[in-house]
């Protein structure tokens, strides 16, 4: 099969030292607001007393957080072609209260790719879980990288690397005390360096997880 | 300040933030809880009722203050429940916690340093021990995932509220008049007033006495608990009147049902007793501490010159001396008792049936902690409450209790003839000069593996006497019991200071197991056996005095096996009663110097003439 789809523009640009002087000013740009983080950290540390300065007691038992470490299976839609891919994800999650946590999760969708294109995702970012007995679902924040495959016949496979954001949510169930099922998780991604538009992928994915309690 | 474009600063803000505050507060939007219904149903307050809640605020703030100068012991003592077919339900696993009370904002503790090779039987781990022992490390990272109690959670339960305990921040609703023991009562319901911060306040039930307003017993929790990751749980505190007008907390119980149990079995009890009021007395109320030492007698008039081997000896005693001294300091031993006396009479028939005379008489204290274990430092034997209250099996001839008495005395008394020796470097002061929370790890007092178990044969020996032999069943009987038990009750079986019933936390086998064979075989369905009792059974003690007294308990027959709870955690039901001034108020001083102060010793050789036998079991109903 040939290639059917004209390459992004700025591609090739990407490995010529061109481009140096725009990482250096993404490195300042970065600094400039580590500069921030003094000040930042104040304002929390006072967050952080002022509660603390409230406290009538402390709880008698606590976590110090709850992990999860699971595997699924993903069916995406690229948004580079409208047919779906197939693959599979796996996922940690470590909520530090009962509410809020971090959650990383790896997509590998490029796996079936019906229309020899797929996209693999790497993906961090903030969650917030509302518990309710065995039913955790939860809303997400991500970002991360993605990276686009050409896995096109007549020539060589090729692969180009993005920054993703992505919002989503999704419902985890407690099977047991140590096993809980993934019963939907969804993701709708934005690759927005992506040219000559930005890609709008979406991925749902089903799984199960071990949990650390 | 705008974090428009600072995306990475603005979400770390966020999520920091949201981390400082508890979820309730980040997210109101979410189900907002209905409309405060009414929660207290009791009845408005009568002027007088209105007068004996504002005493009662008053009066604890006398308290708070106290605690807070006095920083009591506080022991815990926690056991994980499970179900059980035939027993309902069963401990499961336990956990032990000593601390003293130590006030910051709120209340808190400061913990005893637990020494591992006492209560382990293994060396401590120095600080490569992670990197030996990696598997180890991944499972107590994987632990600290687990919902962990901490000390602290429980000592606050002494209190309803160390801060702010007011009609600012609490309403107050009358429910009945009572009696707890002959103390008349108010009681009261206690709920934070809405719409003020109620984050940790106290939710509950309270209990003033009526003749000068003393809260005397609450029962409830703290609110805002978030399940499953931090909680409170529902506790009853009670207290006793240790001084005039001065009700201090004394014991309580936490319980919490198991939600997701269909046999409604409990997800944990706990235990939790305070003692040590005058261990840290303010100097102002000791400076007219009389200056004569209670039970001492002057042989001034006697002196004569020492032999080298009685300089040895006086030198030994002096180290044994500076030991139960430091030990009760540091709030482990009890103040001399009469119980105390009970023991060393029974410690002396134990020479006396044997015909063995020792150069000095035997000491007994007692250890007011949990752990089961036992311990000779020189002559004194030293033996803990727990081990006291479980072998203190209520039989109509006394002999249960007094078998298992003998066999733990004999354990003890075979280092004393063994001479497994004290080290005398005790006997220098300085050596005794260290903060009290780490007194388990300064004076290890534990016997080494090779003594204990030249002890064992020797207390054998010892109870194969004629009228010591019949008593070894009980004992067999008691081990049988603490066998099924010994896997989920580790750290009943961790001694805080001497030697345990078990070898080690590897080896579970005890060091008297040879007289499990003498007992009858162990059947928890025969109501007519009972192989060992509760905690908290025979003893109890005086927070204030520190000395431990018998408790005359009613007789509750067994119904079921249910009944027998051997080993375990029970509620606390105290009869309460005013405070009365002791008939002869020297008996009991509490700043008494424990070695001086021992009872004149019993004759060893002279059994016929001691107690022991005759009452060695007081009335128990």
């Amino acid at each position: 099969m040939t290639n059917p789809f004209p390459f992004p523009s700025d591609l090739a640009t990407s490995h010529y030292g061109g481009t140096l002087t725009k990482y250096a000013s993404t490195a300042l740009r970065r600094l400039h607001t580590l500069r921030h983080i003094p000040l930042i950290t104040s304002f929390l540390c006072l967050f952080g007393l002022s509660a603390l300065s409230h406290a009538q007691a402390v709880p008698t038992a606590t976590r110090s957080g709850y992990l999860q470490v699971g595997g699924g299976v993903s069916l995406a839609r690229p948004d580079y072609t409208d047919v779906f891919d197939q693959g599979l994800s796996a996922y940690v999650d470590y909520d530090f209260t009962r509410h809020i946590g971090v959650e990383a999760i790896y997509h590998n969708t490029s796996m079936i790719t019906p229309k020899d294109v797929g996209e693999d995702t790497y993906l961090i970012g903030p969650r917030y879980v509302f518990r309710k007995d065995r039913f955790n679902p939860y809303v997400k924040l991500l970002g991360g990288i993605g990276q686009i495959k050409f896995q096109f016949d007549n020539v060589p496979h090729t692969t180009y690397t993005y920054s993703v954001f992505a919002a989503g949510g999704g419902l985890d169930i407690r099977v047991t005390n140590h096993i809980n099922i993934r019963a939907i998780d969804i993701e709708a991604q934005m690759w927005p360096s992506f040219k000559p538009h930005s890609l709008s992928p979406f991925v749902a994915t089903v799984g199960v997880a071990y949990t650390f309690r | 300040m705008t974090f428009r474009n600072k995306p990475a600063a603005g979400l770390a803000l966020a999520l920091l933030v949201s981390i400082s505050l508890p979820a309730f507060a980040a997210l109101p939007l979410i189900g907002k809880k209905k409309k405060d219904q009414d929660l207290l149903p009791s009845r408005k307050l009568t002027a007088g009722q209105n007068a004996l809640v504002d005493k009662a605020i008053v009066r604890e703030k006398e308290v708070i203050k106290t605690v807070k100068d006095r920083a009591p012991l506080v022991e815990t003592y926690i056991q994980n429940m499970r179900p059980d077919p035939v027993l309902g339900q069963v401990p499961e696993s336990d956990q032990h916690f000593l601390g003293r009370v130590e006030f910051s904002k709120i209340i808190g503790d400061s913990a005893y340093e637990v020494n591992r090779e006492t209560s382990q039987g293994t060396k401590q781990g120095g600080k490569l021990s992670v990197l030996k022992k990696p598997l180890s490390f991944i499972g107590g990272l994987g632990g600290s995932l687990h919902l962990t109690f901490h000390e602290a959670g429980f000592v606050q339960m002494l209190l309803m509220d160390s801060k702010e305990f007011d009609r600012q921040h609490y309403q107050f609703g009358f429910v009945r008049n009572d009696f707890l023991g002959n103390t008349p009562t108010a009681v009261f319901d206690v709920t934070p007033i809405s719409g003020k911060r109620t984050y940790g306040r106290f939710f509950g039930r309270i209990w003033v006495e009526t003749r000068n307003g003393n809260v005397v017993r609450f029962n409830g929790d703290f609110s805002g608990t978030e399940k499953d990751h931090k909680e409170f749980y529902h506790f009853d505190s009670w207290r006793t009147n240790v001084q005039p007008d001065l009700w201090l907390p004394t014991s309580f119980y936490v319980e919490e049902s198991d939600p997701r149990s269909v046999s409604r079995t409990l997800k944990f009890k706990a235990i939790n007793h305070v003692w040590g009021y005058v261990l840290k007395v303010p100097a102002k109320d000791s400076e007219n501490t009389s200056m004569d030492v209670v039970g001492a007698t002057d042989v001034s008039n006697e002196a004569q010159d020492v032999s080298p081997l009685g300089a040895q000896r006086a030198w030994v005693q002096q180290a044994e001396d500076n030991v139960v001294e430091r030990l009760f300091q540091a709030g482990l031993l009890d103040a001399p008792s009469e119980f105390d006396k009970t023991l060393e009479a029974l410690a002396g028939n134990i020479l006396a049936y044997n015909n063995i005379t020792l150069s000095r008489p035997i000491r007994c204290r007692t250890l007011l902690t949990e752990p089961l274990e036992s311990v000779a430092i020189g002559n004194t034997i030293v033996i803990s409450k727990g081990l006291l209250d479980t072998t203190g099996v209520v039989t109509s001839d006394g002999a249960q209790q007094m078998g298992n008495l003998n066999a733990v005395l004999a354990f003890q008394i075979a280092h004393i003839i063994l001479a497994h020796r004290l080290d005398t470097k005790f006997a220098f002061n300085d050596r005794l000069l260290f903060p009290t929370n780490a007194v388990f790890s300064r004076i290890p007092m534990h016997h080494t593996d090779a003594d204990n178990t030249a002890a064992a044969k020797k207390a054998l020996e010892l109870l194969s006497a004629k009228e010591l032999a019949d008593g070894q069943q009980y004992f067999g009987l008691y081990l049988q019991q603490l066998q099924q038990r010994v896997k989920s009750l580790k750290s009943l079986n961790e001694p805080m200071i001497g030697d345990g019933l078990v070898k080690s936390d590897t080896d579970s086998t005890f060091w008297l197991a040879a007289m499990m064979p003498k007992g009858p075989k162990l059947d928890l369905k025969d109501l007519k056996q009972q192989a060992a009792m509760p905690l908290s059974s025979f003893l109890r003690f005086d927070p204030w005095t520190d000395q431990v007294l018998v408790m005359h308990s009613s007789f509750e027959p067994l119904l079921s096996a249910a009944d027998k709870m051997p080993f375990e955690v029970e509620p606390v039901y105290l009869k309460l009663g005013y405070y009365k001034v002791p008939a002869d108020a020297a008996v009991a001083p509490a700043t008494a110097t424990p070695a001086n102060s021992a009872p004149p010793a019993t004759d060893a050789a002279a059994p016929a003439s001691a107690p022991a036998v005759a009452n060695p079991v007081p009335p128990q109903n």
